[in-house]
């Protein structure tokens, strides 16, 4: 008995379970954004890095206590938002995609600069707080909170926003309002999601959050099946793990990582548990 | 007055290149709407393959432009029927043929690190095929017989993209190493003084060489008859087939062309920076794909345009602002058009009829 | 009562794209319980004129009233909640939701129910679900699409696809529907079946229904007056059997279809 739970305890193994549940609040907003309500978006990690800084900075600088810094971030990550949300969410499919896609690089760039940021530096020996079962209750609550918020009306809108804009305009339904909504919430998960990571990596720099990071997350959101929880926490399970496993052969990582996902797209392109599509 | 000239010159050497890689994303947009993440790491293996050859073969421009565009020509084609051709299709055919790519892409990567007679004696690598066999028979199994659905067709080819980026690079890295590379002054760089400027000779190549090239792909698209039928396709490929366009054709010509732009892009950045680098196809390729958009993605003389005006605004920004905001100019022009005319300076507009 | 009897009113409406007048001055009007049919060829501006009603275009002179109130600049989700709603001539239902999830939707502006109360799932969220579900099956069983309401609206045969289209509409609890072709693609037996369902609409529910359509024997067989445009303009209006016999609209375009009905 000892054994087996010293096989499962161990402090290796609960990294990579904190690190799950950090990404599976992450990978759950951007389902909200992308899989719920169709809006494609490659930016999702610059929410998740205001959130890390909000956190690390409103601990360390302003003395806030853990749950107040991470609550703290969460609103900041969400107003960033609601923010961006408001001129860009006209924007449809591919062009929402590349607006994104240069947020994220803005921001990256911002914090790169940024004094207080610690520039290309980061900031480092944030306190370590996340610790598992923190993160354990959190993923839990949030994908509550999501199951509950998709079934709701306000679910359904954002479903019918995504089968069909102009016909859910037509039904009552005020788009543009609603797709703010999705997208505040949405990235208000990455910033919960991002300060959680501040504080259990416990350094951050701006390069954390580029890009490849936002790819990263929907490549766990697609090849779990979009609009499918169920599909959040396995598309995150499984590509959080996977480079993990695949660490003794580090060479080789990254070209495995990328076929498996041309791999996944070829021959189940609906994901692993996925059965909607979301044409944007 | 004098810095404003010789960096405008400056912006348009670099607007030359951004144009240049701009082209291919244009070009596969405008075709099969979809934005091809792959083309940045086909520009810096452009890079590569002109450098192996000057290595191999002789310290000559032509030399490493020829071999870059053919190698690229073809990898333009592969990575299309690896990883977009069976996103568009499902006949068993092409869908097996994509298995053979990755499978090929599998082993190249296993053997792309020396000792190929001793992994070929492993235990390991002949359980590992086998699991991989079989996992691809069962997958191509549900495939074909339409169990596993079209998923998210645009979601899908574009990651499948990004699947595609990161291998190319990384079989880069795995075959070259991580690091930079040194590149030969393939071509004399005079430099000679017009009044109080310094204009050197290889800037002015790289310009009359790209809008060259640019010349010759309208010439192509809007003149003949292979770009009668791109245009066809891109217009309404289900139309095309009816009349008698092979799509799959005229599509694997477009990324061939596209990719064959992009290597001697690859060629010249080398060039002119002295330097391959396997981390840069990322960045050049989201810079040019920000060209793209800004002219108008689908546009050819857009894509032109917003190259230029690209590569000068950021030479600009980092003359006159500040170097550390380079890649922040690019994007925050992105994103100021597409709030502000989405469909860039040459598109044409797309609303959705009610 | 005469102002409440006209519950949407057209005044010198216009709407030009560029140097394209798509609809040009047309003024009609429509009572409470009216079914008006609006007819012309091809490009004549009907699917303009319901988009300018609907909001999807504001108009560019003239105004839009709806129950005497001027509805010109009101987006097309507020057009809705006022009381109009309507069809397309292109299906668009919420393919991968089920038929049940397209009502529900549409009763969305009806429902009482916050975010806060949705999130936390209290026992208020069940009953207020409950009611509406309750409400839904109402509409449902009214269409006799009851045994299908847990399939995805894909999945429904076309013909009940365009029936779910306007039992979704008729579930915003408009007081007006606005039927772009409800019969296109329709077999005979299937428009038959529309058009009882249509007079039983206005009948039972005592609703409003403005339709665009193709089909003579659908339009002569129910209207009770009829709107013609040709080129933007509005040519003649009047019964069904006004129509018939107007020399102008026969002239623009109806002129075969009648002699065919007149054979038939």
């Amino acid at each position: 008995m000892d054994t087996v739970a010293g096989l499962f305890l161990n402090d290796y193994v609960m990294q990579i379970v904190t690190m799950i549940c950090i990404n599976i609040i992450i990978v759950s907003g951007l389902n909200l954004i992308t899989g719920v309500t169709g809006m494609l978006s490659l930016g999702h990690s610059a929410f998740m890095s205001i959130g890390a800084y909000a956190s690390a900075l409103l601990m360390m600088k302003a003395g806030f206590p853990f749950w107040l810094s991470i609550a703290g971030a969460t609103f900041f990550a969400g107003a960033a938002g609601a923010l961006l949300g408001l001129p860009i969410l006209r924007l449809r499919g591919d062009y929402l995609a590349i607006a994104t896609l240069g947020f994220c690089e803005i921001v990256r760039v911002i914090f790169l600069n940024l004094p207080a940021a610690g520039k290309a530096l980061g900031i480092n020996s944030i306190p370590y707080a996340t610790s598992a079962p923190v993160a354990v209750i959190l993923a839990v609550l949030g994908l509550l909170f999501m199951r509950n918020l998709e079934r709701s009306k306000f679910g359904l809108a954002l479903r019918s926003i995504r089968e069909d804009e102009i016909a859910a305009e037509m039904m009552g339904i005020n788009v543009a309002r609603y797709k703010v909504l999705a997208f505040t919430i949405g990235s208000a998960f990455a910033g919960l999601g991002g300060a959680l990571y501040a504080h259990q990596i416990t350094f951050i720099s701006p390069n954390d959050f580029g890009f490849m990071k936002s790819i990263e997350l929907l490549c766990m959101l697609v090849l779990g099946g979009m609009g499918s929880l169920i599909g959040v926490v396995a598309g995150t399970v499984t590509l959080t793990a996977i480079p993990e496993i695949l660490r003794f052969a580090s060479e080789y990582r990254m070209v495995t990582y990328g076929t498996v996902l041309i791999f996944m797209m070829v021959f189940r392109p609906q994901g692993l548990f996925g059965n909607i599509r979301v044409n944007v | 007055m004098e810095t404003i000239v010789q960096q405008l010159l400056n912006g348009l050497t670099v607007g030359g290149i951004y144009a240049l890689i701009a082209l291919g994303y244009t070009m596969v947009y405008g075709i099969i709407k979809l934005i091809n993440f792959a083309h940045g790491d086909i520009f810096m293996v452009g890079a590569f393959v002109g450098l192996l050859a000057v290595n191999l073969i002789a310290d000559s421009f032509i030399v490493a432009v020829l071999a870059a565009v053919v190698f690229c020509g073809f990898l333009g084609i592969f990575v299309e029927k690896v990883a977009y051709r069976p996103l568009r299709e499902n006949s068993p055919k092409v869908v097996i043929t994509s298995a053979l790519g990755l499978m090929l892409i599998i082993l190249l990567a296993v053997f792309a690190r020396g000792d190929v007679a001793g992994i070929v004696s492993s235990g390991t690598f002949w359980i590992g095929a086998v699991l991989i066999l079989a996992v691809m028979f069962w997958l191509i199994r549900g495939r074909v017989s339409g169990r596993n659905k079209n998923g998210n067709s645009r979601i899908n080819a574009l990651i499948s993209a990004i699947g595609m980026s990161i291998v190319i690079s990384n079989m880069v890295m795995l075959l070259n190493g991580p690091q930079r590379e040194v590149y030969p002054r393939l071509l004399p760089d005079y430099s000679f003084s017009a009044g109080p400027f310094h204009i050197s000779a290889l800037q002015l190549f790289i310009i009359a060489v790209s809008f060259v090239l640019m010349y010759l792909l309208y010439y192509i698209v809007h003149k003949t008859k292979t770009g009668l039928a791109m245009r066809a396709v891109s217009h309404n490929l289900n139309a095309a087939r009816l009349m008698g366009i092979n799509p799959d054709r005229i599509i694997s010509f477009t990324f061939l062309i596209g990719s064959c732009l992009a290597a001697v892009a690859g060629v010249l950045v080398g060039t002119y920076y002295n330097i391959a680098d396997p981390n840069v196809g990322m960045m050049y390729g989201l810079k040019a794909f920000v060209a793209a958009v800004l002219g108008g993605i689908g546009s050819i003389p857009g894509a032109v345009v917003g190259g230029i005006v690209l590569g000068v605004a950021e030479v600009m920004g980092v003359a006159f602002i500040s170097p550390s905001f380079r890649d922040a100019i690019a994007f925050g022009i992105l994103i100021f058009i597409l709030i502000v005319k989405p469909t860039g300076l040459f598109g044409t507009k797309m609303k959705e009829k009610v | 009562m005469e102002k409440h009897d006209k519950i949407l009113e057209l005044k010198n409406v216009s709407l030009h794209f560029g140097g394209l007048k798509a609809v040009n001055d047309v003024s009609f009007s429509m009572g409470a319980n009216e079914i008006l049919s609006l007819i012309g060829p091809n490009g004549a501006g009907k699917t303009s004129t319901f988009n300018l009603i609907t909001g999807v275009y504001t108009p560019t002179s003239g105004d839009v009233l709806y129950k005497g109130r001027r509805v010109n600049d009101l987006k097309p989700y507020e057009i809705t909640r006022a009381g109009m709603a309507r069809t397309f001539q292109n299906i668009r239902l919420f393919k991968q939701l089920t038929v049940e999830e397209n009502i529900i939707l549409a009763m969305h502006n009806l429902r009482k129910i916050d975010l806060v109360r949705s999130v936390l799932s209290t026992p208020f969220y069940y009953r207020e679900l409950g009611g509406v579900k309750k409400q839904a099956e109402i509409y449902l069983d009214y269409f006799g699409l009851m045994e299908h309401r847990n399939i995805r609206a894909e999945n429904l045969p076309y013909g009940k696809q365009r029936e779910l289209e306007i039992c979704r509409a008729l579930a915003t609890g408009a007081d007006v529907l606005l039927l772009d072709e409800p019969a296109a693609g329709m077999n005979p037996s299937e428009t038959e079946q529309l058009m009882v369902t249509i007079n039983r609409i206005r009948k039972e529910l005592s609703k409003g229904v403005f339709l665009i359509e193709h089909d003579m024997k659908l339009v002569m067989g129910i209207s009770d007056r009829i709107v013609v445009l040709d080129y933007g303009r509005k040519i003649a209006e009047g019964s069904p059997e006004e129509i018939r016999n107007d020399r102008r609209v026969i002239d623009a375009y109806l002129g075969k279809e009648v002699e065919e009905n007149a054979e038939a």
